[in-house]
Protein backbone atom coordinates (compact mmCIF):
# COMPACT_ATOMS: atom_id res chain seq x y z
CA UNK A 1 0.00 0.00 0.00
CA UNK A 2 1.25 3.72 -0.44
CA UNK A 3 1.54 6.02 1.82
CA UNK A 4 0.52 9.59 0.92
CA UNK A 5 3.67 12.40 1.90
CA UNK A 6 3.46 14.04 4.71
CA UNK A 7 1.25 11.84 6.43
CA UNK A 8 3.99 9.42 9.59
CA UNK A 9 3.98 6.26 8.90
CA UNK A 10 1.40 3.82 11.00
CA UNK A 11 3.50 2.63 14.24
CA UNK A 12 2.09 -0.65 13.59
CA UNK A 13 3.12 -0.83 9.86
CA UNK A 14 6.37 0.13 10.84
CA UNK A 15 7.12 -2.34 13.59
CA UNK A 16 5.14 -5.47 11.24
CA UNK A 17 8.64 -6.60 10.97
CA UNK A 18 9.80 -6.69 14.33
CA UNK A 19 6.73 -8.50 15.33
CA UNK A 20 7.13 -10.75 13.16
CA UNK A 21 10.46 -11.37 14.51
CA UNK A 22 9.34 -11.54 17.82
CA UNK A 23 6.84 -13.93 16.96
CA UNK A 24 9.23 -16.21 15.16
CA UNK A 25 11.08 -15.90 18.76
CA UNK A 26 8.22 -16.74 20.78
CA UNK A 27 7.64 -20.13 18.40
CA UNK A 28 11.40 -20.80 18.80
CA UNK A 29 11.21 -20.26 22.37
CA UNK A 30 8.66 -22.16 23.24
CA UNK A 31 9.37 -25.29 20.35
CA UNK A 32 12.98 -25.39 22.61
CA UNK A 33 11.19 -25.18 25.75
CA UNK A 34 9.10 -28.32 24.63
CA UNK A 35 11.62 -30.31 23.27
CA UNK A 36 13.40 -29.57 26.53
CA UNK A 37 11.02 -31.17 28.58
CA UNK A 38 10.35 -33.84 26.17
CA UNK A 39 13.94 -35.11 27.04
CA UNK A 40 13.77 -34.64 30.80
CA UNK A 41 10.10 -35.95 31.28
CA UNK A 42 11.30 -39.14 28.40
CA UNK A 43 8.08 -41.05 27.97
CA UNK A 44 5.58 -38.86 29.04
CA UNK A 45 5.91 -36.78 26.21
CA UNK A 46 7.15 -38.71 23.45
CA UNK A 47 8.58 -43.07 23.48
CA UNK A 48 12.16 -43.71 24.70
CA UNK A 49 12.55 -44.99 21.09
CA UNK A 50 12.37 -41.38 19.55
CA UNK A 51 14.51 -39.90 22.49
CA UNK A 52 17.11 -42.87 21.85
CA UNK A 53 16.99 -41.31 18.31
CA UNK A 54 17.59 -37.60 19.18
CA UNK A 55 20.67 -38.43 21.10
CA UNK A 56 21.53 -40.66 18.73
CA UNK A 57 21.43 -38.24 15.60
CA UNK A 58 23.02 -35.38 18.07
CA UNK A 59 26.17 -37.61 18.56
CA UNK A 60 26.69 -38.26 15.47
CA UNK A 61 26.37 -34.57 14.94
CA UNK A 62 28.96 -34.14 17.64
CA UNK A 63 31.22 -36.64 15.45
CA UNK A 64 31.11 -34.57 12.35
CA UNK A 65 31.88 -31.29 14.31
CA UNK A 66 34.58 -33.21 15.65
CA UNK A 67 35.72 -34.51 12.39
CA UNK A 68 35.81 -30.94 11.15
CA UNK A 69 37.82 -29.50 13.89
CA UNK A 70 40.53 -32.56 13.55
CA UNK A 71 43.77 -31.37 12.68
CA UNK A 72 45.74 -33.83 10.82
CA UNK A 73 49.37 -32.35 11.52
CA UNK A 74 48.81 -31.83 14.75
CA UNK A 75 50.57 -34.16 16.89
CA UNK A 76 49.82 -35.23 20.14
CA UNK A 77 51.95 -34.65 23.53
CA UNK A 78 55.37 -37.00 23.53
CA UNK A 79 57.16 -38.12 26.68
CA UNK A 80 60.45 -38.97 27.44
CA UNK A 81 61.53 -42.62 28.52
CA UNK A 82 61.42 -41.50 32.32
CA UNK A 83 57.90 -40.82 32.08
CA UNK A 84 56.81 -44.46 31.05
CA UNK A 85 53.96 -45.27 32.96
CA UNK A 86 55.55 -48.80 35.12
CA UNK A 87 53.67 -51.24 35.27
CA UNK A 88 51.38 -49.85 32.42
CA UNK A 89 47.91 -51.06 33.09
CA UNK A 90 45.85 -53.61 31.71
CA UNK A 91 42.08 -52.96 30.52
CA UNK A 92 39.51 -54.78 28.86
CA UNK A 93 35.81 -56.34 29.44
CA UNK A 94 37.44 -59.57 30.71
CA UNK A 95 40.31 -60.08 32.89
CA UNK A 96 43.90 -60.15 32.25
CA UNK A 97 44.53 -64.12 32.57
CA UNK A 98 41.55 -64.76 29.74
CA UNK A 99 43.20 -62.33 27.63
CA UNK A 100 43.18 -63.89 23.50
CA UNK A 101 46.02 -66.15 23.02
CA UNK A 102 46.89 -65.68 19.10
CA UNK A 103 49.61 -68.15 17.40
CA UNK A 104 52.37 -65.88 15.97
CA UNK A 105 53.34 -67.96 13.38
CA UNK A 106 50.21 -69.08 12.36
CA UNK A 107 48.68 -65.07 11.93
CA UNK A 108 47.41 -63.48 8.96
CA UNK A 109 46.36 -60.08 9.01
CA UNK A 110 43.26 -60.15 6.96
CA UNK A 111 42.59 -56.85 4.51
CA UNK A 112 38.90 -56.36 2.72
CA UNK A 113 36.72 -53.25 1.71
CA UNK A 114 38.89 -50.27 -0.59
CA UNK A 115 41.60 -51.94 -0.73
CA UNK A 116 43.50 -52.87 -3.96
CA UNK A 117 46.03 -55.34 -2.75
CA UNK A 118 44.33 -57.64 -0.04
CA UNK A 119 46.26 -60.40 0.40
CA UNK A 120 46.54 -61.38 4.05
CA UNK A 121 50.02 -60.03 5.66
CA UNK A 122 52.18 -62.32 8.32
CA UNK A 123 53.99 -61.32 11.24
CA UNK A 124 57.32 -61.49 9.59
CA UNK A 125 56.05 -59.44 6.58
CA UNK A 126 54.63 -56.93 8.49
CA UNK A 127 58.06 -56.93 10.46
CA UNK A 128 59.60 -55.79 7.10
CA UNK A 129 58.00 -52.43 7.06
CA UNK A 130 59.65 -49.26 8.01
CA UNK A 131 58.78 -48.73 11.80
CA UNK A 132 58.32 -45.80 14.21
CA UNK A 133 58.47 -45.17 17.99
CA UNK A 134 56.67 -43.47 19.80
CA UNK A 135 56.14 -42.74 23.65
CA UNK A 136 52.99 -41.25 23.86
CA UNK A 137 49.81 -40.96 26.43
CA UNK A 138 47.01 -43.50 26.42
CA UNK A 139 44.08 -41.66 27.79
CA UNK A 140 40.68 -43.68 29.28
CA UNK A 141 37.42 -42.68 29.14
CA UNK A 142 37.42 -43.96 32.64
CA UNK A 143 38.81 -41.26 33.87
CA UNK A 144 42.95 -42.52 33.84
CA UNK A 145 45.52 -42.03 31.80
CA UNK A 146 49.17 -43.94 31.58
CA UNK A 147 52.27 -43.12 28.89
CA UNK A 148 53.38 -46.19 27.16
CA UNK A 149 56.54 -46.65 24.56
CA UNK A 150 55.14 -48.25 21.41
CA UNK A 151 56.87 -49.46 18.23
CA UNK A 152 55.46 -50.70 14.94
CA UNK A 153 54.63 -49.32 10.97
CA UNK A 154 53.33 -46.11 10.63
CA UNK A 155 49.56 -46.98 9.72
CA UNK A 156 49.74 -44.63 6.93
CA UNK A 157 52.80 -46.72 5.24
CA UNK A 158 50.80 -49.85 5.46
CA UNK A 159 47.64 -48.05 3.83
CA UNK A 160 49.69 -46.78 1.00
CA UNK A 161 51.34 -49.77 0.54
CA UNK A 162 47.92 -52.20 0.27
CA UNK A 163 46.39 -49.61 -2.45
CA UNK A 164 43.84 -48.48 0.24
CA UNK A 165 41.32 -46.31 -1.45
CA UNK A 166 42.35 -43.15 1.00
CA UNK A 167 39.61 -40.50 0.04
CA UNK A 168 37.19 -43.00 1.56
CA UNK A 169 35.59 -42.54 5.11
CA UNK A 170 36.64 -44.84 7.21
CA UNK A 171 38.99 -47.91 8.26
CA UNK A 172 37.14 -50.65 10.69
CA UNK A 173 38.87 -53.38 12.49
CA UNK A 174 38.20 -56.42 13.94
CA UNK A 175 40.23 -58.22 16.93
CA UNK A 176 40.23 -61.69 18.17
CA UNK A 177 38.81 -60.85 21.28
CA UNK A 178 35.49 -60.30 18.94
CA UNK A 179 35.66 -56.11 19.69
CA UNK A 180 35.32 -54.04 16.88
CA UNK A 181 35.57 -49.98 16.08
CA UNK A 182 36.18 -47.91 13.41
CA UNK A 183 38.12 -44.85 12.92
CA UNK A 184 37.57 -41.57 10.32
CA UNK A 185 40.26 -41.88 7.15
CA UNK A 186 42.33 -38.63 8.57
CA UNK A 187 43.07 -40.08 11.80
CA UNK A 188 43.86 -43.06 9.90
CA UNK A 189 46.45 -40.80 7.89
CA UNK A 190 47.73 -39.09 11.10
CA UNK A 191 51.90 -39.59 11.60
CA UNK A 192 51.10 -40.69 14.66
CA UNK A 193 48.56 -43.27 14.21
CA UNK A 194 50.63 -47.03 14.36
CA UNK A 195 49.99 -50.40 13.27
CA UNK A 196 52.15 -51.82 16.94
CA UNK A 197 54.02 -54.49 16.98
CA UNK A 198 56.12 -53.54 19.97
CA UNK A 199 55.85 -52.78 23.18
CA UNK A 200 58.78 -50.86 25.87
CA UNK A 201 60.92 -52.37 23.18
CA UNK A 202 60.14 -55.88 23.62
CA UNK A 203 57.78 -57.86 21.18
CA UNK A 204 53.86 -56.59 21.97
CA UNK A 205 52.42 -58.58 25.00
CA UNK A 206 49.63 -60.48 24.55
CA UNK A 207 47.88 -58.50 27.47
CA UNK A 208 48.78 -55.15 25.55
CA UNK A 209 47.64 -56.68 22.45
CA UNK A 210 49.46 -59.39 20.73
CA UNK A 211 50.03 -60.04 17.78
CA UNK A 212 49.08 -56.26 16.88
CA UNK A 213 47.12 -53.49 18.31
CA UNK A 214 46.54 -49.97 16.29
CA UNK A 215 47.76 -47.11 18.48
CA UNK A 216 45.93 -43.78 18.31
CA UNK A 217 47.24 -41.00 20.73
CA UNK A 218 44.63 -38.79 19.23
CA UNK A 219 41.93 -40.47 20.45
CA UNK A 220 40.70 -42.17 23.63
CA UNK A 221 41.61 -45.76 24.62
CA UNK A 222 38.95 -47.44 23.67
CA UNK A 223 39.80 -46.59 19.86
CA UNK A 224 42.95 -48.28 20.05
CA UNK A 225 41.81 -51.85 19.22
CA UNK A 226 44.16 -54.76 20.39
CA UNK A 227 44.81 -58.36 19.00
CA UNK A 228 43.60 -56.71 15.70
CA UNK A 229 43.16 -59.38 13.23
CA UNK A 230 41.16 -57.93 10.24
CA UNK A 231 41.27 -54.20 8.48
CA UNK A 232 38.49 -53.22 6.00
CA UNK A 233 38.24 -49.42 4.52
CA UNK A 234 35.03 -48.48 3.73
CA UNK A 235 32.57 -45.70 2.86
CA UNK A 236 29.89 -47.09 5.06
CA UNK A 237 29.77 -46.08 8.91
CA UNK A 238 31.03 -49.06 10.94
CA UNK A 239 30.60 -48.08 14.17
CA UNK A 240 31.99 -49.94 16.59
CA UNK A 241 30.79 -52.05 19.93
CA UNK A 242 31.08 -49.12 22.35
CA UNK A 243 30.24 -46.85 19.82
CA UNK A 244 26.94 -48.20 18.83
CA UNK A 245 26.23 -48.77 22.74
CA UNK A 246 26.05 -44.91 23.26
CA UNK A 247 29.77 -44.21 23.29
CA UNK A 248 30.94 -41.03 20.77
CA UNK A 249 32.38 -42.56 17.77
CA UNK A 250 35.11 -40.07 17.35
CA UNK A 251 36.36 -39.83 20.77
CA UNK A 252 38.84 -37.03 19.80
CA UNK A 253 41.23 -35.79 22.60
CA UNK B 1 75.83 -91.43 34.41
CA UNK B 2 77.35 -88.37 34.93
CA UNK B 3 78.09 -88.18 31.54
CA UNK B 4 74.34 -88.59 30.79
CA UNK B 5 73.46 -86.13 33.41
CA UNK B 6 75.36 -83.06 32.07
CA UNK B 7 74.14 -83.93 28.35
CA UNK B 8 70.76 -83.57 29.57
CA UNK B 9 72.09 -80.26 31.43
CA UNK B 10 73.98 -78.79 28.31
CA UNK B 11 70.42 -79.84 25.99
CA UNK B 12 68.17 -78.12 28.10
CA UNK B 13 70.16 -74.92 27.93
CA UNK B 14 71.01 -75.23 24.69
CA UNK B 15 66.96 -75.44 24.03
CA UNK B 16 66.32 -72.34 26.81
CA UNK B 17 68.65 -70.02 24.35
CA UNK B 18 67.52 -71.27 21.66
CA UNK B 19 63.72 -70.50 22.71
CA UNK B 20 65.27 -66.85 24.15
CA UNK B 21 66.57 -65.65 20.59
CA UNK B 22 63.13 -67.28 18.93
CA UNK B 23 62.02 -65.84 16.07
CA UNK B 24 59.90 -62.46 17.39
CA UNK B 25 56.33 -63.72 16.05
CA UNK B 26 56.21 -65.95 18.40
CA UNK B 27 53.67 -64.61 21.24
CA UNK B 28 55.09 -64.10 24.89
CA UNK B 29 54.93 -66.13 27.47
CA UNK B 30 51.40 -67.07 28.88
CA UNK B 31 48.66 -69.65 28.19
CA UNK B 32 45.83 -67.84 29.18
CA UNK B 33 42.60 -69.13 30.41
CA UNK B 34 39.55 -69.35 28.32
CA UNK B 35 36.65 -66.32 29.47
CA UNK B 36 33.55 -67.37 30.47
CA UNK B 37 30.80 -65.69 27.86
CA UNK B 38 27.89 -65.79 30.55
CA UNK B 39 30.29 -63.99 32.97
CA UNK B 40 29.49 -59.81 33.77
CA UNK B 41 31.84 -57.82 31.83
CA UNK B 42 34.86 -55.97 33.59
CA UNK B 43 36.13 -52.37 33.16
CA UNK B 44 34.21 -49.34 33.77
CA UNK B 45 32.74 -48.93 30.39
CA UNK B 46 30.28 -51.29 30.86
CA UNK B 47 26.46 -51.06 31.94
CA UNK B 48 24.84 -53.42 34.48
CA UNK B 49 23.49 -57.02 32.77
CA UNK B 50 26.14 -56.67 29.99
CA UNK B 51 27.50 -59.99 29.64
CA UNK B 52 31.06 -60.79 28.05
CA UNK B 53 29.53 -62.55 25.48
CA UNK B 54 27.87 -59.64 24.49
CA UNK B 55 30.60 -58.56 22.29
CA UNK B 56 30.63 -62.09 20.07
CA UNK B 57 27.06 -61.64 19.48
CA UNK B 58 27.40 -57.81 18.64
CA UNK B 59 30.31 -58.35 16.69
CA UNK B 60 28.41 -61.74 14.82
CA UNK B 61 25.70 -59.19 14.14
CA UNK B 62 28.11 -56.43 12.61
CA UNK B 63 29.97 -58.53 10.61
CA UNK B 64 26.47 -59.91 9.05
CA UNK B 65 25.27 -56.14 8.25
CA UNK B 66 28.75 -55.01 6.75
CA UNK B 67 29.69 -58.29 4.10
CA UNK B 68 27.43 -57.78 1.66
CA UNK B 69 28.66 -54.00 1.18
CA UNK B 70 32.19 -54.83 1.89
CA UNK B 71 31.96 -57.22 -0.71
CA UNK B 72 31.18 -54.89 -3.25
CA UNK B 73 33.70 -52.55 -2.29
CA UNK B 74 36.01 -54.97 -2.56
CA UNK B 75 34.86 -55.66 -6.15
CA UNK B 76 34.96 -52.43 -7.28
CA UNK B 77 38.68 -51.79 -6.49
CA UNK B 78 41.49 -52.23 -9.66
CA UNK B 79 43.70 -54.84 -8.93
CA UNK B 80 47.38 -53.73 -8.06
CA UNK B 81 49.66 -53.55 -11.53
CA UNK B 82 52.32 -55.79 -10.17
CA UNK B 83 51.71 -58.37 -7.42
CA UNK B 84 54.82 -59.01 -5.59
CA UNK B 85 55.52 -60.52 -2.77
CA UNK B 86 55.00 -58.50 0.73
CA UNK B 87 58.53 -58.55 2.04
CA UNK B 88 61.23 -57.08 0.69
Amino acid sequence: MKRRPGIEADPVDCNRQEIRFLERRLLLKGALSLGALGLLTGCDVTDEETVHRVLWNMSRWNDRVQMALFDPKRLAPTYAQSAITRPFPFNAYYRESEAPVVDGDSFRLELGGLIRDRRPWSLAELNTLPQSTQITRHVCVEGWSAIGKWSGVPFRTFLERVGADLSARYVGFKCADDYYTSIDMATALHPQTQLTLRFDERTLPRSYGFPMKVRIPTKLGFKNPKHVMAIYVTNVYPGGYWEDKGYNWFAGL
Amino acid sequence: MRAGMRTGVIAVCLGLAGHASADQTQAPAGTGQPMNPDEPMEGGMMKPGMQKADVRKSAEKKAEQMKEMLEKEAESMPPMPEQAPHAH
